[in-house]
Formats: C-alpha cells, structure tokens, sequence
C-alpha cells in the first residue's frame, strides 16, 4: 500500500487501477506513439502496475479502471504517490492540461493537504530541487525566468520533464539546465528556415491589413488552412468585415503564392 | 554479457547456444539483467508476437505487422525511437520460438494478406548469428504466399540468409549518407557495406528494399543524399528492389527529450523543427518536400517501376510527387507489390 494516504483510504479506486505488466506494456506502447500523455504508474513490487490513464479511451479500454472523471484519476495519482514534489507536480500540472482539468481549482481542492495556498509558481519554487536552485543563484537566473520557462511548456520544456521524471544526478542535472538554459531549448533560438520567415511575414501582411479580422495559421503550415475570425455586433458591422475581406483578397493571394512555392 | 532466464533454459534457442558452446549466465528474472546495451536476455514470453504498426493519426500509414522477437538493439542510432519507447536499454530476445511460430501460422490462417517483419523493436539481423531468428522464420514463410516477412537491419550480417530460399523474404536496409552514419548510427556497419550486402542478397536472389527514414536535414544534405543513391544504383539493379521508403526524422516529445539529452546532442536538432499535426516534431513543411522530393525524383528517375511510399507523411506529399493519395491504410497497403503477386 502507498506510504502516506492524502486523500484517505479508498481501496476501491486504489485496487481498480492496478492492472498487470501485460497491460501496462500494452497501454504504453499504444499511447507512446500517438499522444503526448504522462502515464502514471506506480510499482507496487511484484510486477503490479498502477495506471492513472482514464482520461483516453484506448487507456480506457485497457485498464479496468473504476475512476470516472478525470479528477478522481488525479486523485489516485495523488493517493499513491503520497506527497507532493516538483517531479509529481511537473507531472500533476502536465496532465491537468491535457486533460483540461483547471489546476487551480483542483489543488484548492486539496489546499488543506498541500500546505498553503501559495500560487503555482511558488510552489514550484519551493520544491527546486537543491542543485538546481544553486545552479540558477550561480547563473543569476531569477525564479520567474524559471516560471516563465514552465509556462512556455508545450513548446519547449519537455527536456526539463524529462529530467525531472529521469532523477538526473545532480550534476547531471546541472548539465542538463545548463544545456536547456544556454543552449536555447528552453528559450529557443530563431531556427525558422528563409520559405517559413517569407511565409510567416506574408501571413503578417495580411494580418495587418486585415485588421479586425484575425488570421491564423494553427498546424504550422502543415495544411494549407487558415482560420480566419472576426466579431460582429451589427449588419453594418458584418458588411465592413465582408469588405475587408475582399480588400485583402490580392494579399491573401500573394500568401497562398508563398506556401505553393514551398 | 549474455543472459539466460532459468525458465527460458528448455527453449531451442537456449539450446542453440549450449550446443554451440556459446557461454551465458543464469538468472532468474530478466530484471536481473544490468540495464545497458551490451546486455542480453534471453527470456521466456508470453505476450503476443505479432500486432499491427501503432501507426500515427493524420499522416498516411501503411498497414504494416511487426513480429516482437527482440525488445532492444545492440546499435545506437541518436535518433532510434526505441529510446522513448522500450522500458530498458538491454536486449530482451524472447526464447519462446514455438509461440511465436504458432502466432505466424495463426496470421496466415487468416488468409488476409500482410507484411510483417522483426525491425520494430530491434534490428532484424544485427544478433542473427546469435539468435538465428531468420532460419526459423524463412522455411515457415516460404511454405505458404499469404505472409511476406521482411527483414530489416542496419547491419550486413546476411550470412544466414545466403543458405535459405529467398521466396517470400525481403531483406532491407536503412539508410542514410556516411557522413550521418558514421555520428550518428553508432554501431551499424558502414552504409556502403549495407549496400555491398545488398547486392550479395540481390545476388542471391533475393527481392530487397530501402528505407530512407529518418532522413536528416544537414548542411551538404544534397550532396551526400546524390551520392549516397548513385552507389546504390551502380550496385542494385531496380528489378531486384521491392520497395523503398522515404520518411524525414520526426520525434514525439519524449523522444526528443530524450535525444537532446544523449551526451553528444545531435546538431540535426538544431533546425527548423515544428510540431506536426499528430503532435510529433518534424521539419518544418518546406524542408521535408525538399528532402522528400529530392530522394523520390532521383529515384523514379532510375528505377521507374520501383513502388516508392512516404511513411508517415503527409497525404500532400503524395498528391505533390506521387500524383494521387492512397487516402487509407488500406488504400495505401494494396499498392504494395505482394497485394499484386497474384
Ligand atoms: S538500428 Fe534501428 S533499432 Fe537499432 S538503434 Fe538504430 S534505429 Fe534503433
């Protein structure tokens, strides 16, 4: 059984959710290649597993698992792991994302089993492990730049995940931050190639001389799709965004143009 | 260092290597076994052995089958997706020869035809002369037309199969220029040396295949892809070849969390990388049609009637280079050649 119980007992959860080895490796290997989700699993020893996974379906379908919401999987993971650390925060925060589960609320939730009710940042702050918060006082890196590290997560922080779930040494952490830090993953470098700038900037133009319509690209240019959003509150209102379509419609064209050329 | 489970003793493959004094330690659990790449199990098994591709959402696929014989190479390629996806670093080869013979008949009792080969979770014959999987596997495919079972390997370790009827086998190699090779595929024999075994399989009559995945985005990228393909065909004539793949190097996050952290990260990363539509990092659009176009062209250009697919890539690839979208899985599987055998 878990060391320390934050919620409570609750056997009934705790049970459905453990699953055996097959499954799991099952579970892992389905999902590693298509879907960006943290499994949870906790060794129980004896090749248990314990799988926090009911917020997708083919997890779903693999784990007979009796947690219902997304909320009460959080709680599982929270009920096994018994405490919170940056690593289990990291991962806490990761899949209240995915899953669109609002973080805040949930950790009020549990304000009273967490501590204070210090906002995220600081908690993160507070659990820095020891090398890596000698490691930013050295660099003078401040804790927001960390923070904003943090909330830059989808893009570029997925390093610092990993590190964080892999116990690094410690200096194997240093190295690590430092890589991360100074050599612009956290932070990255423009790498955009001459044909994405080119497109990138005609997208801008378009941008520019739509105004209020907003166009966005939302694939990376993967697709030739653009989105394209505009409010109205009255038909004169609608006749203006009509004509302003059709005023960018030469623009538009030189955009289309730029992504052919590819 | 070579391990044994206890249970795993009996196995013909266990077996295979006391006859041939081939010494190994017994353990009693494969996790006993150091967690490094020079590490090897041989180990009882019970899942199943054969499964279809994972495959990705968004980008056309191909329907393939893999046949878990292995977990683990011996090779180190900076960008093997295996570190993300295997639990451990060591080699887990499965002894349980007979199961896995009973899940390829089960397969052909099917009657559905399909392409399945041991190049998934590890390199098809990097260990056959340890673990002699091909001598099992090539008498049980040539016995019937329903399976085409393909081997896949970035080493040139065909001596086994030199002895065996080619029938229903492919043997394929990876491959990228020597330059990229050399930093990083670790492990692997010399590109030119896949494509001198190549040969001496063409040779030997058998059909073989190229997969240019990943295909990396370098400075002189062009130069080293130009003639990387001239040797190829100087030494490989188009009737010998069944198929070639083409794919860029894409990575989901924890791969490519993973590979930055590998002591020297490789500078391939440092390019214009995006996040692509089934949430994998690839190049950015523009650079892949130019990497993919550039392999596909030259090709076509010397082996006209080679089949060519893009794997994982987008359906606008095909539309651009191919001239139409095989739009399915299965869309895409029927064009391969053994679907058209007969
Ligand atoms: S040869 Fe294949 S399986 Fe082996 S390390 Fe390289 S990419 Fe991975």
């Amino acid at each position: 059984m878990p060391k320390k119980s934050i919620i409570g007992e609750n056997p009934i959860w705790a049970d459905a959710a453990i699953c055996d080895r097959q499954t799991f490796r099952w579970t892992r290997r389905t999902l590693l290649e298509h879907l960006d989700l943290p499994l949870f699993f906790y060794d129980r020893g004896e090749s248990k597993f314990f799988l926090i996974t009911d917020f997708d379906s083919a997890a779903r379908a693999a784990v007979q698992s009796a947690a219902a919401a997304p909320e009460e999987a959080l709680t599982i993971s929270l009920y096994s792991y018994g405490g919170v650390s940056l690593r289990e925060w990291i991962e806490l925060y990761r899949i209240c994302r995915n899953i669109k589960v609002d973080f805040k609320r949930f950790y009020e939730n549990h304000n009273g089993q967490f501590g204070s009710s210090e906002d995220i940042e600081k908690l993160a702050t507070k659990n820095y492990p020891d090398e890596f918060i000698s490691y930013l006082d050295e660099k003078g890196i401040n804790h927001s730049t960390v923070s904003l590290a943090l909330k830059l997560w989808d893009n570029n922080s997925d390093a610092l995940l990993y590190a964080v779930q892999n116990r690094l040494t410690a200096q194997s952490f240093k190295q690590f931050v430092e890589k991360a830090i100074d050599g612009g993953y956290v932070f990255p470098k423009d790498r955009r190639v001459k044909e994405h700038i080119d497109l990138d900037d005609a997208l801008q133009k378009v941008n520019n001389a739509a105004n209020p319509l907003r166009i966005h690209n939302l694939d990376n240019f993967e697709t030739e799709r653009l989105n394209i959003a505009f409010e109205v509150e009255s038909f004169d209102e609608f006749s203006a965004a009509v004509n302003r379509l059709n005023a960018i419609t030469p623009l538009m064209k030189e955009f289309y143009d730029a992504l052919k050329k590819l | 260092m070579l391990y044994v489970e206890r249970s795993a003793l009996q196995s013909h493959l266990a077996q295979n290597l006391i006859k041939r004094n081939i010494h190994f330690e017994l353990v009693d659990s494969c996790q006993e076994v150091p967690d490094t790449k020079k590490d090897m199990v041989l180990k009882s098994h019970i899942e199943n052995f054969c499964r279809a591709c994972p495959a990705t959402s968004h980008y056309r696929c191909c329907n393939y089958w893999t046949a878990d014989v292995m977990e683990g190479c011996p090779f180190d390629c900076a960008y093997c997706v295996l570190q993300a996806y295997l639990p451990h670093k060591n080699i887990q080869v499965n002894a349980d020869s007979e199961r896995f013979i009973t899940s390829l008949n089960e397969l052909i009792k099917s009657g559905e035809k399909r392409r399945i080969g041991t190049g998934e979770l590890s390199d098809s014959l990097a260990l056959d002369e340890l673990f002699p999987f091909s001598q099992i596997i090539a008498p049980l495919i040539n016995a019937q037309d329903i399976l085409q079972f393909e081997f896949k390997t970035k080493s040139d370790r065909i001596g086994h199969l030199l002895n065996l009827n080619p029938k229903n086998v492919i043997v394929s190699w990876s491959l990228n220029p020597p330059e990229i090779a050399e930093r990083w595929e670790l492990g692997a024999a010399n590109p030119l040396k896949r494509i001198a075994a190549a040969k001496k399989c063409a040779d030997a009559g058998y059909k073989v295949a190229f997969h240019f995945d990943p295909v990396i985005y370098y400075n002189g990228w062009e130069l080293g892809y130009a003639s990387l393909l001239k040797t190829l065909f100087d030494n490989i004539k188009g009737s010998s070849v069944e198929y070639v793949s083409i794919s860029a190097f894409r990575a989901a996050s924890r791969l490519l969390a993973g590979i930055r952290l590998r002591q020297a990260a490789p500078t391939f990363l440092n390019e214009d990388i995006i996040l692509g539509l089934d949430r994998k990092y690839r190049y950015f659009r523009g650079i892949r049609l130019k990497l993919l176009g550039f392999i596909y062209k030259t090709i076509k250009k010397e082996w006209e009637n080679v089949f060519l697919y893009f794997c994982m890539e987008h359906s606008s690839f095909w539309e651009r280079f191919a001239g139409f979208d095989p739009i399915s899985r299965v869309g895409l599987e029927e064009r391969f050649p053994h679907y058209n055998a007969f």
